[in-house]
Order: structure tokens, then sequence, then C-alpha cells
């Protein structure tokens, strides 16, 4: 590159107008140990992006941003405790629902009765509610022999 | 986005991202955690990015925008200016401790300049970027790119200028 080109060049370059390809050509230009003092301002500042260039982060930034798209153990312990507490609740809900609950058995209040004739009428009472559904299951057992007896008829047939 | 096209994206990327959020945070713990967090970002949500056109110029984006976040936060507020200083370069001899103070002396100019010539100068010299994938990061029309570069170009060059001139 000639010292004529080379102030056209830097003007451009100063101007902003440049091509990448022409910035490359005045880097590896200044790059050189030997250059007219008039230029030492320009020296500088390429040396200056050549040595930038070379920053690096750390050598551990791979591994920490591999951490930060893992869950932590932490967090999969949690979601695991999440999980399983949900499970837990799930399974209780259904066996809560789908098993028949038995039926809250309700007690006649104890009533003491200090009236002979008024304790007479209940127990008769009580009694006939008793002896009708007895009447009630002699009844449906008659039913049932008598049914039973059919079906002897028919296997007999057979 | 598979694993393999993953991890390859953080490979090809992840410098790019440093050095560009590094110089707008100017710290390299705060450019680390942006690299981070764009990465981790892409990963969620990478169903979203399925098919993005420029998907280098779209994780750049985020890292201007986490690394602004950074420097606007409450906490940084209560920084000292110590803690901000951009890098600086080690020298063993004369000649290099020389190299050293000028790298330095541009580092620091560089650092003074308002924010959006700062990133257009990174992406440009330092990066290599063409001027129409720096206007889609930076969100601004090209004419601006050129506009921003000239005068942080020149800002730097006449600072160095007249430091030799004053033989600083």
């Amino acid at each position: 590159m000639g010292f004529k080109n080379l102030d056209i060049l830097l003007e451009k370059y100063l101007a902003g107008e440049t091509t990448l390809e022409e910035e490359r050509q005045l880097k590896a230009y200044f790059s050189k140990e030997d250059v007219p003092a008039e230029y030492e301002s320009y020296k500088k500042i390429f040396a200056f992006t050549a040595k930038e260039i070379q920053l690096t982060p750390r050598e551990t930034i791979k591994a920490d941003i591999k951490e930060g798209i893992t869950p932590s153990r932490f967090r999969r312990n949690s979601l695991r405790g999440i999980a399983a507490a949900i499970s837990i609740f799930l399974v209780s809900m259904a066996v809560y629902f789908t098993i028949p609950q038995n039926s809250t058995k309700t007690y006649a209040s104890v009533k003491e009765i200090d009236n002979p004739e008024e304790a007479y009428a209940i127990a008769k009472e009580a009694l006939y509610l008793v002896s009708s559904k007895l009447n009630n299951g002699a009844a449906k057992a008659a039913e049932s022999v008598e049914r039973v007896k059919t079906i002897n008829l028919y296997v007999k047939e057979k | 986005m598979r694993m393999k096209d993953f991890a390859h994206t953080v490979d090809s990327l992840k410098d790019t991202l440093y050095r560009f959020s590094l110089r707008i945070v100017g710290r390299t713990d705060e450019a680390e955690d942006v690299v981070q967090e764009v990465f981790v970002k892409l990963w969620q949500k990478r169903k979203e990015f399925t098919g993005v056109k420029n998907l280098e110029a779209m994780l750049m984006k985020m890292a201007k925008n986490l690394s602004i976040d950074k420097t606007r936060s409450k906490h940084r507020g209560l920084m000292s200016i110590a803690e901000t200083t951009p890098t600086s370069y080690e020298a063993s001899s004369e000649g290099q401790l020389e190299a050293k103070d000028a790298l330095d002396r541009v580092g620091k100019l560089l650092e003074s300049l308002p924010l959006k010539q700062r990133m257009v100068f990174q992406l440009r010299d330092i990066e290599e970027k063409t001027y129409k994938e720096i206007a889609e990061i930076m969100e601004i029309p090209e004419a601006q790119v050129k506009v921003n570069l000239h005068r942080a170009r020149t800002f730097i060059r006449q600072e160095l200028l007249k430091a030799d001139a004053y033989g600083l």
C-alpha cells in the first residue's frame, strides 16, 4: 500500500466510509513495527482494536450457562415434592368420592319416662312396629319359598 | 433448537457478546452475567427463536438491552469509578510499558465517549460487523451508524494527537 493511498484511506476511515476490506488493510499495515511518526495516533488505535478482540470471558462461563439451563437439585427436589403431594391429594379425593361412606347412624335420644301408662303405650307401639316388620319379612320369606319351589319343578322337568 | 445447535451457538458467540457487553457495563463480572442471561433466555425460549433469520443480531440486541439495564440499576449508582475502569494491559519491558500506556489511553478515551458511539466503535472496529448488521443491532439507520463511527474515531484520534503534542 502506497502512502498516497494511505492518506485517502485514512480520511475515508475517519469519515466512517471505509469497507471492511479496506479497514483490514489498514489494520495489517499498522500492525508493522515501523510507521512514520505522523501516523502514530492511528497505530495506537489499531493496536488497541487488535488487542481488544482477544478479550474472552472466564473459561467456566460455559459450565455456568449449562447450569443455568439445567434445573438445580433444589428445584428438581421441589418439583418431585410438589408432584408427590399432588398425587397423594388426587388419590385421596378419588378414594373419598368413589368408596361409599358408612351412613351415619342416628340414635334415638334416650328418654326417661316416669309415668308407667305412658311407658306401656310407647312399648306397645314399638312392639307393634317390630311385629309389623316381622310380618313383612315372613310374607317375603313365604314368597321366596314359593319361587324356589317353582324353580325346582322347572329343574326336575328338564 | 437441539442441545447440539445450542452448544454450537454458545461456542461461536459467547466471546463477541461478552466483549460487546463489557464495552457497555465496564465490568467483567457483569458482562459475564449478561452473556449467561442471554443464553439461558435463548434456551428457555428456543421454540420462539426457531427460524429467526439473524440469530446473532437478535442475541446482540438482547445483550445490549440487558447491559444497558445493568448500568441503570440502583445498585450501580453506589459503585466507585475504579470498579468500572476499562481493561488495563500488562507490560514488562520499557517498550511494552509505552505500548501499554498507549493501549490504556485509547481505552480510557473510548470509555469517555457517549454510549452509542462506544457501541458502534466496538461493533465496527473490533468485531468487524457490516454497517447493516450494526444498524440492526443498534436499531438505528445506517447513516446514523456512520455518523457515530465518524465522531468516535475523530474524537479518539484528536485526543491522541493532543496528548502527543503535550508530550503525555
